[in-house]
């Protein structure tokens, strides 16, 4: 590939980068991806990389150059800049064109399983989530109060109100099913999945992965030694997938 | 894989419903928007770091002579491991940035060695990383273990390089020569700064490109192992001392997570495991994961990097399953 050549393709590919990142970070799709806390440093890397590919679209050599010093240059520069190197850093954006954008649901639930204690002990108490309304606390608040509490009366018999996905464990009841959420930290590589279980009698006809909103009453139960929530719920409806799947604790 | 993709383009195209589809059409459907994710929320959380390292790069590039960075550094292995190793102190990498910067310095006459100390510590030891480990565990034992742990283990390493008769050995050929033609015409000193800023940024989207293919593939297998390896099996796995700091090294390799965050991420493992456990993943996460060793392969002959791999394995291993089993006693 000649230098002018490569260097066209590599300010096409860093000026399309910094425009996915920014676009994604305008419409909000980027938490799809990353924690809130990343957006800045985010949005800082998508205005360098525009004006990286800047510079180096006017690096670009002009096409006639002393043919002597070209293949001087070149012969400098081969190994620099392989071919397959650019369309490897074009790779994100293909994908993130491409496949369609769908937050981590059962499947991936099915195979990272469920870990309630590590976000208990990420960051916030259960104190805060108390003092939220109980029907305005996530299924992470109330996990976080009942893991939390030594005293069962803080919680046993509130009204929860919670969304997530429907997901069905084999070791669940057949009028049974967990709201699940996954919550991330950094990016969707360290997700992990919460949920709750939900005494439901038409548990059996919702589908895995149907986003759904329940309401009901909030008992606890034991499970290795832990306290945790379940509801007894009294509504169930589908809801579309809300804005923001995942839960950033 | 470019099936599944183009697979999911289509059904994204002609906007059909997943439930029509059939089942293992549905199910190869999840594994590719699973993977897609993982895989984009790694590269997206790096890229900016990765950026930050090579801007980082381009400056030592244009502002550092060869001869500051001889007369800086000690000639004393031992010392010069240790100054290489606060090097991020005033350069704040993370393991991403680390090794364009690294491999800098060391065209630019950093010894190997000392370029060794720096890989390792550096996205550790330095101020960003130092405030969110702060953030996340507060001044306690962990916070000042991972600061001390990763200190010795990378002087240490760094130290035992430096017993290699020929350091050139260590590096692959070319890694010091062919950079230095990024500037042709010898003093860049002598141009006006804009044009100095302009040639660092320039030698800075190169390198993007060139480590960024790495950090890509890193992404992309850690999203396939993680998309594979069940991480509810690994963690059933490990209670013991031992077994415990086993799983959390096989997870900070697993995850690939930036050591600027990766004490949150760890946070969260606090009430599943062991002392020695969460301070294993915090101190080895930074030093070795996919993405960094594909790298070190950039700058290292593939000897040099196994043993820039195990090392600090061995050391970590050692002194987290100690602590483990002799710390169970007063100290916590």
């Amino acid at each position: 590939m000649s230098l002018r050549a490569y260097r066209t393709f590599q300010a096409l590919i860093l000026a399309c980068l910094g425009m996915f990142l920014l676009f994604k970070v305008v419409d909000g799709r980027i938490l799809l991806y990353i924690s809130q806390r990343f957006i800045v440093i985010v949005l800082l890397a998508a205005v360098g990389l525009i004006v990286l590919a800047q510079l180096v679209l006017r690096e670009r050599p002009i096409q006639d150059t002393d043919a002597a010093e070209a293949a001087h240059e070149e012969h400098h520069h081969e190994e620099k800049r392989p071919g397959w190197a650019l369309w490897l850093v074009a790779l994100p954006l293909l994908a993130g064109l491409l496949v369609p954008e769908r937050p981590l649901g059962a499947s991936t639930l099915q195979s990272r399983g469920i870990n309630t204690s590590s976000v208990v002990s990420a960051g916030g108490s259960a104190g805060q989530s108390l003092a939220t309304n109980p029907d305005e606390r996530s299924v992470l608040d109330w996990i976080r109060i009942v893991s939390d509490s030594p005293d069962s009366r803080a919680y046993e018999g509130q009204a929860a109100d919670v969304t997530g996905f429907v997901y069905h464990d084999i070791r669940f009841r057949k009028d049974q099913f967990l709201v699940g959420r996954f919550a991330i930290t950094c990016c969707v590589a360290d997700a992990v999945a919460l949920g709750m279980v939900v005494d439901w009698p038409e548990a059996a006809g919702l589908p895995d992965n149907t986003w759904v909103r329940v309401r009901g009453q909030v008992h606890s139960y034991a499970m290795d030694g832990k306290n945790l929530p379940s509801v007894q719920a009294q509504a169930v409806e589908t809801i579309p997938q809300p804005e923001q799947p995942y839960l950033f604790p | 894989m470019t099936l599944l993709f183009v697979l999911a383009a289509l059904v994204n195209t002609a906007g059909l419903a997943v439930g029509s589809l059939p089942r293992w059409m549905a199910a190869g459907l999840d594994w590719v928007s699973a993977f897609t994710a993982v895989f984009l929320g790694i590269f997206i959380e790096a890229a900016p770091f990765l950026l930050l390292g090579t801007i980082g790069s381009g400056v030592v590039e244009v502002f550092i002579q060869h001869e500051d960075v001889v007369r800086w550094i000690p000639k004393r292995p031992l010392l010069g491991a240790l100054v290489g190793s606060l090097i991020g102190m005033f350069f704040p990498v993370c393991e991403c940035g680390v090794v364009p910067f690294t491999r800098r310095l060391m065209s630019k006459g950093l010894p190997p060695a000392v370029g060794v100390a720096t890989l390792l510590a550096a996205p550790v030891l330095n101020p960003i990383v130092i405030a969110s480990t702060l953030a996340a565990f507060g001044p306690g034992l962990v916070f000042w273990c991972r600061l001390g742990l990763s200190l010795v283990v990378a002087v240490l390493t760094g130290w035992l390089f430096s017993l290699v008769k020929n350091p050139a050995e260590l590096l692959r050929p070319g890694v010091i020569a062919p950079l230095q033609i990024s500037i042709p015409d010898a003093p860049a000193q002598r141009l006006p700064l804009m044009e100095r800023v302009r040639k660092a940024l320039v030698i800075s989207a190169d390198e993007f490109f060139e480590m960024g293919r790495y950090l890509i593939l890193g992404a992309m297998l850690a999203a396939a192992m993680q998309t594979f390896i069940h991480q509810s099996t690994l963690l059933r796995v490990g209670q013991g001392p031992v077994l415990s700091v086993l799983v959390m090294l096989a997870l900070a390799v697993l995850l690939s997570i930036c050591s600027t965050v990766d004490a949150f991420v760890a946070l969260s493992f606090t009430g599943t495991f062991t002392i020695g456990a969460i301070l294993s993943f915090l101190v080895f996460g930074p030093m070795v994961d996919i993405k960094s060793t594909l790298m070190f392969l950039r700058v290292f002959k593939p000897r040099a990097v196994a043993f820039l791999v195990l090392l600090p394995l061995g050391m970590i291993l050692v002194a987290t399953s100690l602590l483990n089993i002799f710390g169970r006693g007063g100290l916590f």
